[in-house]
């Protein structure tokens, strides 16, 4: 297979893959009391694409199954079979068939004796619901025609043709088949007769033929495709690109090309084989349950492996391309400035193509960085459906809202939120959500609701999970503590800090571990991810309200535009998003309440001054009166002024974390290199109004 | 040589152009407007392919290839019906009929002749 080819080929499953996704987040959200026809063609639409696209790229197990799905969805669509729960079930199921479909595809496998069980079992069904055969597949859309036209061939194609049983009825010319195949290269035939049934049930108008083709060519499979135009139908044609040149061929393909041995022969041998877990299990060497742990765990490997690829949007990528562009003339515009730099235009073009450089160098920076950042939705797709399979399992109605998912989150936090946020996700419809009955015994909704929640604040991300369940159940978790040595015996823990038990290793307060959440990672693990990307946990809950968690993470890769000031002798960096704006403080303005708290009138509002210098405890402040400027900050709807010494500038700083070379700061989000060398903070500016309040507080 | 060819079609246009590239090619062609027409046609004839247009007044295509199938004499004859694209289950229909392929209009003189040459 060529590299071009490769990549369409990438390009299709990432593209089918996204269908699935789609197809399946449309059958979750959709109200089957009220179904939106416009949901219905999207689904029909995605359905057909997937057909199409594995068409045209060579997978026809996969066109062949999706078109069950798309020709189940046509009569849906036109309004003349209703979308009943179990169809959706059944659809669902389909979508995922779609991906093993992929999976194996992707691979260069055939799909598993098992699946293929599972795929005959669900067309039966939907066919069973739908109370007539589906129709199999047509011929190759002809719109694939079109695209083939830029696809180079490979080394050659591995074909199994079945003719189909009325081709001699329909005046198929087989051998002309072969004929017009064999144009097209070099050509070996097996021919399968094991379909022939014995004479006595055998009518001799009835095609049983088959045939196991081997061809070498560099016509792309469209070609091939089109050979058989009239005699494909359903999956009784297969064809599949042969190894590439110069890699290892497998032992039946040695077997095939050399000594003649049949491919049909070839299969069966291999479905005699049996694989190395079965054969442990056998031996009684192994447990079942054993291998197909360790099964997953190769998976996860796997899977781990495959997500090291980030996908771009070529906008991105030709921006940045633009961008080096733009660069390039910029350091011509500087090489010539220099040559001319003691004349005054020749300063002055050098300062044009400087500022110039500055600006390029700053969006560069941003859309590189850009290039790793990638929406929650990633990870949130997933949940809709777990969701609803859990509620399903364990017979609670539950809806999960979303909200923020196209906030962007670097990758490497993405790939590394996905087990937190499924064993948080989880253990709230599990452990979290009330029964039905005990909802309603409380009074509340038989329906729970989850509420996944993402947002951008300041320079930190917020991930929120909540549920309106039973919410924790603290005296538990106390005594739980007590038992474990967690906590010595008479110390009196906030609610906050016994929250925050829940996440030590090996913590369950629930006394019968379900099969759901007692499986895989515990909550300790949650921690240890996020402690892992620099985050923490927050725990917030109300006894027969619910629990909310929230996971803040840090942007250690960010960029953030910020307001520099100096308080005392010390530089602090503002995140520019949370400067309202600056002033010059009017004595008049500012009251006194509470002893020495101060508050200023602005605009007929009060607000509340904050002495950073006071609150940082920076050395050689002056007298509070002699402060003169305001900055005035704003975070989760609350404001405050600022009150520093000196405004130095405006500019973007890279944030590194100041809990990795130091420890955690109250206040403080990270901090800064300056162009000069010297450190800056940056200031986490809902902490300090947190800090400010607790000790308004404490004084008051 | 020696390949005649029935074509089959109301639109005496479209029959003009069939005829025209396939005498091209030297087939022999004989020509028919309608399925009623097409079954006298062919009565006693050695024909190598017969292509037929669906929609046609009195006798329409598909009852043509089911007609003509039960004949013992066309029982395997290659037999095409012309669809267009929008109706992609009249490929199904057709076959379901017995026909042993399809062309898609609107088609080229080369697609017509590929087509032909792969069934004859």
């Amino acid at each position: 297979m060529s590299d071009a080819m490769a990549q369409f080929r990438d390009a299709f499953f990432e593209e089918a893959t996204e269908l699935a996704d789609g197809m399946e987040a449309t059958l979750l959200s959709m109200d089957l009391s009220a179904v939106e026809v416009e949901d219905l063609h999207t689904l029909f639409r995605a359905a057909h694409s997937i057909k199409g696209n594995a068409a045209t790229f060579g997978f026809p197990e996969v066109a062949a199954f999706t078109h069950k799905l798309e020709s189940t969805l046509e009569p849906v669509r036109q309004g003349d079979r209703p979308l009943t729960p179990d169809l959706r079930e059944l659809l669902l199921q389909g979508v995922d068939l779609i991906r093993t479909h992929l999976y194996h595809a992707r691979r260069g496998e055939s799909l598993p004796v098992k699946e293929v069980q599972a795929q005959a079992a669900l067309i039966a069904r939907l066919q069973e619901d739908a109370g007539a055969p589906l129709p199999p597949m047509p011929s190759a859309p002809t719109t694939a025609a079109a695209k083939s036209v830029t696809m180079k061939g490979g080394r050659g194609y591995s074909i199994r043709f079945e003719a189909p049983l009325d081709a001699f009825r329909r005046g198929v010319n087989l051998e002309r088949l072969f004929r017009d195949l064999a144009k097209l290269g070099t050509l070996q035939t097996w021919p399968d007769l094991s379909r022939i049934p014995p004479v006595e049930q055998l009518d001799p108008e009835d095609c049983h033929l088959a045939w196991d083709v081997r061809l070498e060519t560099t016509h792309p499979q469209m070609d091939v495709e089109e050979v058989f135009e009239f005699v494909a139908e359903g999956d009784n044609l297969r064809i599949q690109p042969l190894a590439p040149e110069g890699s290892v061929p497998t032992l039946g393909e040695i077997l095939q090309t050399e000594a003649g041995v049949s491919p049909a022969d070839i299969r069966e041998a291999l479905s005699q084989q049996k694989r190395l877990g079965e054969l442990l299990v056998d031996m009684g060497k192994v447990q079942p349950e054993v291998v197909n742990k360790a099964l997953d765990q190769q998976q996860k490997k796997r899977n781990q492996a495959e997500a090291s690829t980030v996908r771009v949007a070529t906008e991105k990528i030709d921006r940045l391309v633009n961008l080096v562009g733009e660069l390039v003339i910029t350091q011509a515009m500087l090489a010539q400035a220099s040559q001319q730099s003691n004349t005054l235009q020749g300063e002055e073009q050098m300062s044009a193509a400087l500022l110039q450089l500055d600006r390029q160098t700053r969006e560069l920076q941003e859309r590189v960085m850009g290039i790793r950042m990638v929406p929650v939705e990633m990870v949130f797709s997933r949940f809709p459906r777990m969701v609803h399979e859990l509620g399903k399992q364990l017979g609670k109605d539950v809806e999960l809202l979303m909200e923020g998912q196209a906030t962007e989150l670097d990758k490497t936090f993405i790939e590394m939120l996905v087990d937190p946020l499924t064993h948080l996700v989880r253990n709230a419809v599990d452990h979290g959500m009330e029964t039905k009955e005990e909802r309603r015994q409380s009074g509340k909704a038989a329906m729970g609701s989850i509420a996944l929640r993402a947002s951008s604040r300041g320079g930190s991300i917020h991930i929120e999970v909540k549920d309106d369940g039973k919410g924790l159940n603290r005296d538990r978790i106390y005594q739980k503590a007590l038992d474990r040595g967690l906590l010595a015996p008479g110390s009196r823990p906030s609610d906050e800090e016994l929250n925050l038990l829940i996440f030590e290793p090996g913590f369950s307060t629930v006394e019968q571990v379900s099969d759901l959440s007692g499986r895989g990672v515990g909550m300790d693990v949650v921690k240890q991810n996020i402690r892992t990307l620099g985050g923490r946990i927050e725990v917030e809950s109300e006894p027969g309200r619910g629990t909310l968690i929230r996971l803040v993470l840090p942007l250690t890769l960010a960029i953030l535009d910020g307001l520099t000031v100096r308080a005392g002798d010390e530089t602090y960096v503002f995140p520019l998003a949370s400067v309202l704006e600056s002033f010059q403080r009017q004595a008049a303005d500012v009251q006194t309440v509470k002893g020495d708290r101060e508050v200023i009138s602005l605009r007929g509002e009060f607000i509340p001054v904050i002495r950073l210098q006071h609150l940082l405890g920076v050395v050689g402040h002056r007298d509070a009166a002699e402060r003169t400027l305001l900055v005035l900050v704003e975070s989760e709807g609350r404001r405050a002024a600022m009150s520093v010494d000196e405004l130095l500038g405006q500019q973007q700083v890279v944030i590194k974390s100041l809990e990795t070379h130091y420890k955690r700061v109250e206040g403080i989000s990270g901090a800064t290199i300056l162009g000069d060398g010297r450190v800056a903070l940056i200031l986490d500016v809902p902490g300090l109004m947190r800090q400010e309040a607790g000790m308004a507080a404490a004084g008051a | 040589m020696g390949h005649c060819i029935l074509t089959v079609d109301d639109s005496s246009t479209m029959r003009q152009m069939i005829t025209f590239t396939l005498k091209g090619a030297n087939f022999e062609v004989v020509e028919a407007g309608d399925g009623v027409e097409a079954l006298e046609v062919a009565k006693g004839k050695k024909l190598s392919l017969i292509i037929t247009d669906v929609n046609m007044p009195r006798m329409d295509g598909i009852t043509l290839v089911q007609r003509l199938r039960a004949l013992p004499e066309f029982k395997f004859t290659p037999i095409l019906v012309l669809t267009t694209e929008s109706d992609a289950s009249m490929k199904q229909k057709g076959k379901e009929a017995g026909a042993t392929g399809w062309i898609v209009k609107p088609f080229s003189p080369e697609k017509l002749l590929d087509v032909v040459n792969k069934v004859i």
